[in-house]
């Protein structure tokens, strides 16, 4: 696992905050300055989207990245992702948008 | 260029007197109070200015699989009027995004999937800082600089302050600065003179292996001409607003059953 620290944003200030970012982040602190340090797995973020994906999609299951070939469809005024029968619903969490497998809408 | 006997004779005996006091420093990094002062002084200076652009390049060191360090690059331009409007243009490897702050709502906005996500937001930008990190964990470029100056940051946690010389930054002649941290080494540019501004930050985060560094240079406008305009969102035909999920709810609300 990777972290970097991308801002000075606290650590200890908010010692159990987290920052989400791709899969996981977590607030680090520094100092005088904030210093957030962020974990950034991304790698692994993307073999773990892939398993997602690859294996029955769960409703109820967030994944980063869609697969391949999907269609922006809006039913009911709201913004889904159909990816052959499996359907996803974006959303904003952390600092992205992520995709969260839910039942068909139609 | 032949040293003078006599200097070297006497840049020796000052050599062997300042020997003791060196090496109790090596045991614990000295912490220069005129460093901690500047950190200060540009917190200050930052907090006074009622208006400002900056604009930040930046990169950022990740870890792939193999355990072999990567670069990620971006560049965000900030516009800040206080006490309560934010403008953020994010574009970068992995992150593009536009971020508004109006004083009532918070929006940001993905052109790229053409989804964006609001929630009413706190009245002033110190407030709503907080309710980004806290609430949302919203990775926010450039937060530090909403901290400095605000006595959120936390001087006891610096363990090493010193100040490394004299650099120039794009021109700007600058204090370079480097202090350490637990896990955290940081170096910080400082204009020199009237305008204590950071033109330079670089982060290096010192518990891991390979030791990934965060790095931005900065670009400062102190006098920018700000519309209103600038920091309402006013989403295009073709976007889709989308929920914005707290930290640590991570289903969709709906379950997909509209």
């Amino acid at each position: 696992m990777s972290k970097t620290t991308r801002t000075l944003v606290s650590r200890i200030l908010t010692a159990g905050t987290c920052a989400v970012l791709l899969l996981s982040a977590v607030a680090a602190q520094a100092i005088i300055v904030r210093t957030a340090v962020a974990y950034r797995p991304v790698a692994r973020a993307a073999v773990a989207t892939a398993a997602v994906v690859g294996t029955a999609a769960v409703v109820g299951s967030m994944v980063n990245t869609l697969p391949p070939a999907c269609a922006p469809v809006v039913v009911g005024n709201v913004a889904y992702q159909q990816c052959g029968s499996t359907w996803y619903q974006p959303q904003y969490a952390g600092s992205q948008v992520t995709y969260v497998v839910v039942n068909p809408p139609r | 260029m032949r040293r003078h006997p006599t200097a070297t004779a006497l840049a020796i005996l000052a050599l062997a007197a300042a020997s003791p006091a060196h090496a109790k420093d090596t045991a614990k990094p000295a912490i220069d109070p005129e460093a901690i002062s500047a950190l200060h002084k540009m917190g200050a200076f930052l907090r006074g200015q009622q208006a400002f652009v900056v604009q930040a390049k930046m990169t950022t060191d990740d870890v792939i699989g193999s355990g072999q360090k990567v670069q990620f690059g971006g560049a965000v331009e900030l516009k800040v009027r206080r006490p309560d409007r934010m403008r953020m243009d994010i574009a970068g490897d992995r992150r593009n995004e536009r971020v508004y702050y109006d004083g009532k709502t918070f929006t940001v906005y993905s052109e790229r999937v053409g989804y964006y996500a609001a929630f009413p937001a706190p009245g002033t930008l110190d407030d709503l800082k907080d309710v980004l990190e806290k609430k949302y964990a919203f990775d926010l470029p450039l937060a530090d600089l909403f901290y400095w100056g605000t006595g959120q940051d936390e001087t006891a946690a610096i363990q090493g302050a010193t100040r490394v010389g004299t650099a120039t930054v794009n021109g700007v002649t600058c204090d370079h600065f480097a202090f350490r941290q637990k896990d955290v080494d940081w170096e910080i540019w400082i204009e020199q003179g009237g305008r204590q501004l950071p033109h330079k930050v670089v982060i290096t985060t010192t518990s891991e292996k390979t030791k990934p560094q965060h790095s931005m240079v900065l670009n400062w406008d102190l006098a920018p001409r700000l519309d209103d305009s600038m920091f309402t969102f006013t989403p295009p035909p073709t976007a889709h607003q989308i929920e914005f999920q707290p930290a640590g709810r991570p289903g969709a609300r709906k379950g997909g059953t509209p």
